[in-house]
């Protein structure tokens, strides 16, 4: 096998991929600027979350962190508090804005952080698909995915405390022990896509032709194979950031994520709930309609995707 | 291209379904939206209320059933095992105790036939004659001393509370021998608390049975506990036929339960909704000072200097607690023991509702500190959450870092065992481990009592502590806990920044609830009666 690869002129792999990757990339951005350009709903999607990022982004820096209890209490909203104020005294705008910050961070983190993970893992298992080691890794991945996420929650967070944790040298907060825990959460379902995806491209002509030429095998999954992985992958990453952020919403609700004053959306909806039925509907209708946006919008994101990467998908 | 490998989901049916459940979600989300709307809007408002059987005041004829709903069931049912106010509240309705306090609330006898006679390291009580157990069993001594020999075994609620009981012995049919350590004067503070309980019982956990007016009829976990008049009770067999305790976490659904009609009485509606409770003409609110507590150590393992430590209880705001995080129903706190209970008295009163900064600043530039930062563990009950962010901002005004470690009861037990904080805190009913008495809030304080984790020390506060047990009369041992209240005051090893009431939202067809008792945070509904 080496002297096969020795003989052969170098820019053969190249070639190979060229045939495969760029002619599928073009039909995927065609396909997906058609879906984004012809559906109404993922129209709808990309505007939601782009406006999302946007207020995330920037609306912390103009309107503050919204800790400061420096106004009257449960004000209805008015031109001064288009939100309302809640039961400390905060102006509640201010806080779902800074609440959405904390909420992509959290979406971005744990979305971030599994794919870190679980990429190799289902891109090795994929491609020893029936030996060992896939058996191994699936068998590890089906341990987590056989714990719901809230009973991991429950159970990682009841240990840690809820609090930031020293480890070692390492502060941790508790805004990244929610993203580790909605991460771990997360991990097998990207494992067992990128594994399937996997499983398919092994069969595929070009990996076959990089095994001739000798090829290191991790050169093959990371450099080659990874590339037409990522596509199914990213479809399931983007509607995990919807999972994500109404994960966060509700381990904060049943006090188990980011701690306060900080807000995030899922804490103003715990606390709004003491106050659901005392007339201050301002306090839970408004941050849970912006909750709900977020949420919405990166679904339908995910949904446009999923069709501009497989047209068959479309319903 | 979306892999479709054979041993996947088929990606084409969970699209399918995830789409349907989006597309489904969204409409859902908005028409609740929309309904939470109106619902919120007419909460508020008396004349929204609908009444039920239970609740109308057409007839005069009385309802055969009384609704009372709880926000959380025990882990058990054995009340030597558990005194949480969710067990009591049930079980206090089947057993009873030797004795009991009156309107006053003065200590009165029950069971017992007169109050105990003490003779140095022995006490004896003789129970009144003629009592039955709901199965037909004489009560007799045998069963008074079983109770308490079995209370203070190893792993049982009151093993510490009984630490200094040797023995329990029945003398003859009605009278029972207590022999303790040292001489101890606390035997009616307890024998108040812990209820008799039939011999053959004191390791049953699914149900209760007593002497009590009503009888144990069925109980169905996470959901409801249904009691039924027993009619062979020695005073006569109560007037309502049966009481529902209908587990009801979710405080907004208690309220709707209520205004609705749905349930006569609320043992402790969440602060925030007793204002607009207040509103509504069909409930009347009671709010009551009683050992609602707020346990408040501050740690001298973590935060040893006294100055900072005596800063951080100037600084606290407790006016704005009190208003927010109370909506009114609390006093402002000074030192542990509160106005509700025996050995409320302070040397001197140290700490205002306002905060006082200058002082707390003072403090700290004495101790050599501009910044301080300190954690503050709690459970997350809405109101200890507000406070604990109300202390939050006030202590920052004087460079007082605060950070907040707030969770579930289990999580915050683990992390206050382990002493690593700077202020513990806990909401805690103590009428039932405590009566009237100080023990439960100075006791911890004894620098040799192993729920000490905050390390206090103090050589007073331990001579004090050990004078209680054996004090000659009960204004002794009051005198006793005033001062190892003013020590733990001074030294800021507890300052609960406020004295929390006991409220109950009932419903105005309910007749004959001793209002009273809410002071030592019970429920007594043997009279009660609920107009139809």
């Amino acid at each position: 096998m080496p002297e096969v690869s020795s003989t052969l002129p170098t820019g053969t792999a190249t070639q190979v991929r060229a045939d495969r990757r760029p002619g599928r990339v073009r039909r995927v951005g065609r396909r997906a600027v058609a879906i984004v350009n012809h559906n109404r709903l993922t129209r709808i999607g990309f505007l939601l979350t782009a406006l999302f990022v946007l207020i995330a982004v920037v609306g912390p820096m103009i309107l503050g962190d919204g800790t400061k209890q420096d106004a009257g209490i449960l004000l209805s909203p008015s031109g001064a508090h288009p939100f309302g104020t809640d039961d400390l005294g905060r102006d509640l705008l201010t806080r779902s804005v800074a609440g959405s910050r904390v909420s992509l961070f959290v979406a971005l983190g744990s979305v971030g952080l599994g794919l870190l993970v679980a990429l190799p893992i289902g891109l090795v298992a994929g491609y020893f698909g029936g030996t060992w080691i896939d058996e191994l890794l699936m068998g590890f991945v089906d341990v987590i995915l056989a714990l719901p996420l809230f009973v991991l929650g429950l159970f990682l967070l009841g240990i840690t405390g809820t609090g930031g944790s020293q480890v070692g040298p390492v502060f941790v907060s508790a805004t990244l022990k929610v993203v580790v825990v909605i991460a771990v959460g997360a991990m097998p379902f990207f494992a067992r896509v990128a594994r399937a995806a996997t499983l398919n491209e092994r069969q595929e002509d070009y990996v076959n032709s990089l095994r001739v030429l000798g090829v290191p095998r991790w050169k093959i999954i990371f450099g080659e194979v990874l590339p037409n992985v990522l596509p199914p992958v990213m479809v399931q990453a983007f509607l995990w950031m919807a999972i994500a952020i109404f994960a966060e919403a509700a381990l904060s609700f049943l006090g188990l994520g980011i701690q306060p004053p900080e807000a995030t959306l899922g804490n103003i909806l715990s606390d709004a709930s003491s106050y659901m039925l005392t007339g201050a509907w301002w306090y839970s209708v408004l941050p849970g309609a912006f909750l709900s946006l977020i949420i919405v919008g990166l679904n339908l994101v995910g949904d446009g995707l999923s069709d501009a990467l497989d047209p068959d998908l479309r319903t | 291209m979306v892999p479709n490998n054979a041993d996947e989901h088929d990606p084409l049916e969970s699209l399918l379904n995830r789409r349907q459940v989006l597309r489904g979600g969204a409409a859902l989300g908005i028409s609740a939206g929309l309904a939470s709307l109106l619902a919120a809007c007419g909460g508020t408002s008396s004349s929204t209320s609908t009444g039920s059987s239970s609740s109308s005041s057409s007839g005069g004829t009385l309802s055969d059933q009384l609704v009372v709903n709880l926000a959380d069931e025990p882990p058990t049912w054995n009340t030597l095992d558990n005194n949480i106010q969710y067990l009591r509240w049930v079980t206090d309705q089947v057993q009873e105790t030797l004795y009991g306090f009156d309107d006053e609330l003065r200590t009165i006898p029950i069971l017992a036939d007169g109050m105990p006679v003490q003779n140095g390291r022995t006490a004896t009580i003789r129970i009144r004659r003629g009592i039955t157990f709901q199965n037909g069993d004489p009560l007799t001594a045998e069963h008074v001393a079983a109770t308490f020999n079995a209370a203070r075994g190893q792993g049982r609620i009151w093993a510490g509370a009984l630490s200094s009981l040797v023995r329990a012995e029945a003398v003859d049919d009605l009278t029972t021998r207590f022999t303790f350590k040292p001489p101890y004067t606390g035997l009616v503070d307890r024998a108040s608390i812990i209820p008799i309980m039939h011999r053959d019982f004191l390791r049953v956990s699914n149900k209760a049975m007593g002497t009590g007016p009503y009888q144990w009829d069925s109980y169905v976990r996470g959901s409801q506990v249904t009691l039924r008049a027993w009619d062979r009770y020695r005073d006569g067999a109560p007037k309502t036929a049966r009481i529902l305790f209908q587990i009801v976490p979710d405080s907004a659904t208690q309220l709707v339960n209520l205004l609705r009609g749905d349930c006569d009485i609320l043992p402790m509606p969440a602060y925030a909704q007793v204002p607009s409770l207040r509103k509504n003409k069909k409930v009347t609110v009671y709010d009551v000072q009683a050992p609602v507590d707020i346990f408040f150590w501050l740690s001298e393992r973590m935060i040893p200097d006294v100055r900072v430590r005596q800063a951080i209880a100037y600084a606290m705001d407790r006016r704005r607690v009190v208003e927010i995080a109370y909506n009114g129903l609390a006093d402002p706190g000074e030192g542990p023991i509160p106005p509700s209970a025996d050995g409320y008295r302070y040397a001197e009163r140290l700490f205002s509702a306002e905060p006082d900064y200058d002082r707390a600043r003072a403090l700290l530039r004495e101790a050599g500190v501009d910044s301080f930062r300190f954690i503050y563990i709690s459970t997350v009950e809405p109101q200890q959450k507000a406070m604990a962010q109300v202390l939050q901002q006030s202590w920052a005004e004087v460079g007082l870092v605060a950070d907040l470690q707030l969770s579930t009861y289990a999580a915050w037990q683990s992390a206050w065992t382990t002493g690593r904080w700077g202020i513990s805190t806990l909401f805690s009913m103590d009428g039932f481990s405590s009566g009237r008495g100080g023990w439960s809030m100075t006791n911890p304080l004894s620098s040799t009592n192993p729920i000490n984790f905050g390390r206090f020390s103090d050589r007073r506060m331990d001579q004090v502590l050990a004078g209680v047990n054996d004090a000659p009369s009960s204004e002794a041992r009051n005198r006793l806990w005033g001062e190892a209240s003013t020590i733990a005051q001074q030294q800021v090893a507890m300052v609960p920044p406020v004295y929390p009431r006991f409220t109950a939202a009932v419903g105005t067809d309910v007749k004959n609830l001793p209002i009273a008792q809410f002071g030592v945070t019970r429920l007594d509904l043997k009279n009660v009666t609920v107009q139809q």
